[in-house]
């Protein structure tokens, strides 16, 4: 019997043209084009009507990497990444686990840890805000209410309690690693564990020394996406602290947006913009070549 | 059946002809709200029979983005709204400079229509200084807004000093601790517009020496007095702390749900003197009075800077620009401006503009009104800011208020930030 060569390879030019040539075009124009505009006005002082840039080379380079405020957004996106990637490996980890043990009404945690995760960021942001308002917020309400005005506090113009509220926000979308980690736990061969547990293994031994390291492929997929997530994490910044107070909690995300609106200066907000697409591929390539090479 | 043919015949020419005399102009704007732009041209059409006007409405940031590739590719145009910022240098080059267009199709001169510091500001928007744009009004910051029945109820007077100030919060927190003294957004920019008013109440045009590098610095004793002054008005807790945390909408909120004593903010939101604004609004304040920020050093005067807000124009490719020209004398000086001048957004720019009967529930809010009026029509500085800057600035003060980082860092930071051409002041 005769194997015909692939599809792909029987394919005449026209016909990949005419199914590829959609996708080839929408990534040359957001994709290709974006890029180049962007790396073309980075280099140029120009302003939002985007004509009659005059070339500034690497000056808006120069100036990006001496601004400590630059330099402090982008900590501060480490940071949380950090914090993130810390709390979906562990915590993440460790309810996704509970939550496959058969625990009743598994159903309703699944979509309270889940339901933050798919709603607008923007929302909950701007939710957790008002919650956390000095004078009339829900929660310092309450605690006046029951005699407890000592604990309220202001929530969002501490800079210390305002960065750990961002922090807090970060932790709160825990919902997609434990996502990640319940579907990669259903592939898990189940007579690994059946053999732990007749070999005498308790259940955190089976978490810490069985499952955990089963789940690698798992961990670099939430270390990745979240460090991502982190770059791109504008909504839960800007509506809840706006980056401050006195850009303490601001991002990347949040100091690109406050210089690509002034008007003036598109240039600078583009080469920020552009700094931060490096640096965030740098981050993600290193992370999958370590992986790679541990395994 | 001749005879009959022959009437037919003359009756089309004579509907041709009067169809030919229609003419239809092109508006587009962003602003003001399609109930208000829909007022004007109504009232233009019926004093202009056989004048339609077909409206380009849009949103702010598509008209941006829209307007000047339509002008720029030929599009039918009559009149433009223009946005009094850099979009007027974009955009000059295909607009019709005005005062030619007065002297040859309006009912006086233009400089003769409408305010000079207006014209002035208008003028200086255009890199070749030419008047391209006539501005409906002029707006600033900051002003401050007061629940008058809570006033009347706490015994309270406007403030008109320090002290005054100082007195008014300290007895709202005694008799309704309940309420909020004072609301206003701590958003960065906006403690920067409090500290630039500040600073022009004892150096008026202050602001401006420093904006058009007229030999104005950050760290100069003038702005270091107005940055220690409001530094001052947290650490005395006249301004409340708590307020830092409030976004512009909610602070607006406590105001109009009368948790609020009193409210601070630009002179946009002026409508708050108006009751047709207040009712269509649903906002269930009755009495309003305003005022610009109390003195706060001795000797020195109230002060708001203002800028114009929203100009008109005639593109080139116009095919009726006596009609525009007309158009643009009716809405910005004309019967028109009674049209919009009720919602208050902006004093009008027309000379000797009044606003019309029933907009004000008191004399109280009339001569609040008339405060804030002759506040924005005689500026020290424009209300010209550098948005970006600004927010930097707004940051410097928040990190003195919290953290008691010291003034004279601060303003020697702001200098070397404003020299350092990372921001949109530099060329």
């Amino acid at each position: 019997m005769t194997t015909k060569p692939p599809l792909i390879t029987r394919a005449s030019w026209a016909d990949m043209a005419f199914f590829f040539g959609p996708l080839v075009i929408m990534y040359l124009v957001f994709y290709v084009f974006s890029l180049a505009f962007l790396l073309y006005t980075s280099l140029h002082r120009v302003n939002i009507s985007l004509t009659g840039g005059r070339w500034v080379g690497f000056d808006n380079f120069r100036l990006l990497l001496t601004d400590g405020n630059f330099l402090t957004a982008l900590a501060n996106n480490l940071v949380f990444a950090a914090v993130a990637i810390g709390a979906g490996l562990t915590l993440g980890f460790f309810i996704a686990v509970t939550l496959s043990t058969g625990v009743r009404r598994k159903g309703l945690f699944y979509v309270a840890f889940l339901l933050p995760s798919l709603m607008p960021l923007a929302l909950i942001a701007s939710v957790f805000r008002v919650l956390l308002e000095s004078r009339f917020g829900a929660l310092n309400e309450t605690l006046r209410a029951v005699g407890l005005e000592g604990l309220a506090m202001g929530w969002l113009i501490e800079p210390t309690l305002a960065y750990g509220v961002v922090v807090i926000l970060f932790v709160y979308l825990i919902g997609l690693p434990v996502m990640y980690y319940t579907a990669a736990m259903s592939t898990i061969n189940t007579s690994v564990i059946e053999a732990a547990v007749l070999d005498g293994a308790g259940t955190w031994q089976i978490m810490r020394q069985i499952l955990f390291p089963l789940l690698r492929a798992t961990h670099k997929t939430i270390i990745v996406s979240t460090v991502l997530m982190t770059f791109r994490a504008f909504d839960i910044v800007f509506f809840s602290t706006q980056g401050g107070p006195s850009g303490v909690t601001e991002i990347t995300g949040t100091y690109v947006y406050r210089f690509s609106t002034s008007g003036n200066n598109i240039g600078y907000g583009s080469a920020a913009a552009l700094l931060v697409m490096i640096i965030s591929l740098v981050i993600s390539i290193v992370q999958l070549f370590m992986s790679r090479s541990r395994t | 059946m001749n005879r009959f043919m022959l009437g037919v015949a003359a009756s089309l020419i004579a509907v041709g002809a009067a169809k030919a005399e229609d003419v239809t102009l092109q508006l587009w704007t962003w602003y003001p709200a399609e109930a208000v732009v829909t007022k004007i041209i109504d009232g233009f059409e019926a004093a202009n029979p056989g004048v339609q006007i077909n409206l380009n409405l849009m949103e702010s940031t598509a008209y941006q983005d829209k307007m000047p590739l339509a002008l720029s590719s030929g599009d039918p145009m009559d009149v433009v709204a223009v946005q009094t910022s850099t979009m007027v240098n974009l955009v000059k080059d295909g607009l019709e400079p005005l005062p030619a267009l007065f002297e040859a199709n309006g009912s006086a001169p233009i400089d003769t229509l409408l305010s000079a510091s207006a014209l002035t500001q208008a003028r200086s928007l255009a890199s070749d200084g030419e008047l391209y744009i006539a501005p409906m009004g002029v707006l600033g910051s900051v002003a401050m807004y007061y629940n008058a029945d809570l006033m009347a109820e706490l015994g309270l007077e406007l403030p008109r000093t320090r002290a005054d100030l100082a007195a008014f919060v300290a007895t709202v927190r005694e008799k309704r601790p309940d309420l909020e003294p004072i609301s206003f957004t701590g958003a960065n920019w906006f403690l920067d517009e409090i500290t630039l008013t500040i600073a022009e109440q004892a150096s008026p045009g202050f602001f401006n020496s420093v904006r058009y590098n007229t030999g104005g610095k950050w760290d100069s004793p003038e702005y270091t007095k107005a940055y220690d002054a409001i530094v001052g008005l947290y650490k005395d807790e006249i301004f409340s702390r708590q307020t830092l945390d409030l976004d512009y909408g909610r602070a607006a909120e406590l105001f109009q749900q009368g948790k609020a004593v009193a409210y601070m903010q630009g002179t946009w939101e002026t409508g708050y003197l108006s009751a047709p604004f207040r009712a269509a609004n649903k906002i269930t304040l009755t009495n309003v009075v305003a005022s610009g920020l109390p003195v706060l050093f001795e000797g020195a005067a109230p002060s708001i800077r203002s800028f114009i807000e929203v100009a008109w124009a005639v593109p080139k490719q116009s095919a009726h620009k006596d009609l525009a020209t007309k158009f643009i004398e009716y809405v910005t000086a004309g019967a028109g401006v009674d049209a919009w001048s009720d919602t208050l957004f902006v004093v009008p720019a027309k000379m000797g503009a009044t606003i019309p009967e029933g907009v004000f529930s008191s004399d109280a809010a009339k001569a609040s009104y008339d405060e804030l009026s002759a506040l924005l029509l005689a500026p020290g500085s424009d209300r010209n800011n550098v948005s970006d800057f600004s927010a930097a600035a707004g940051d410097a003060i928040i990190a003195s208020i919290n953290s008691g980082t010291a003034t004279a860092d601060q303003v020697k930071y702001l200098q070397a930030e404003w020299d350092s051409g990372r921001y949109s002041n530099a060329n």
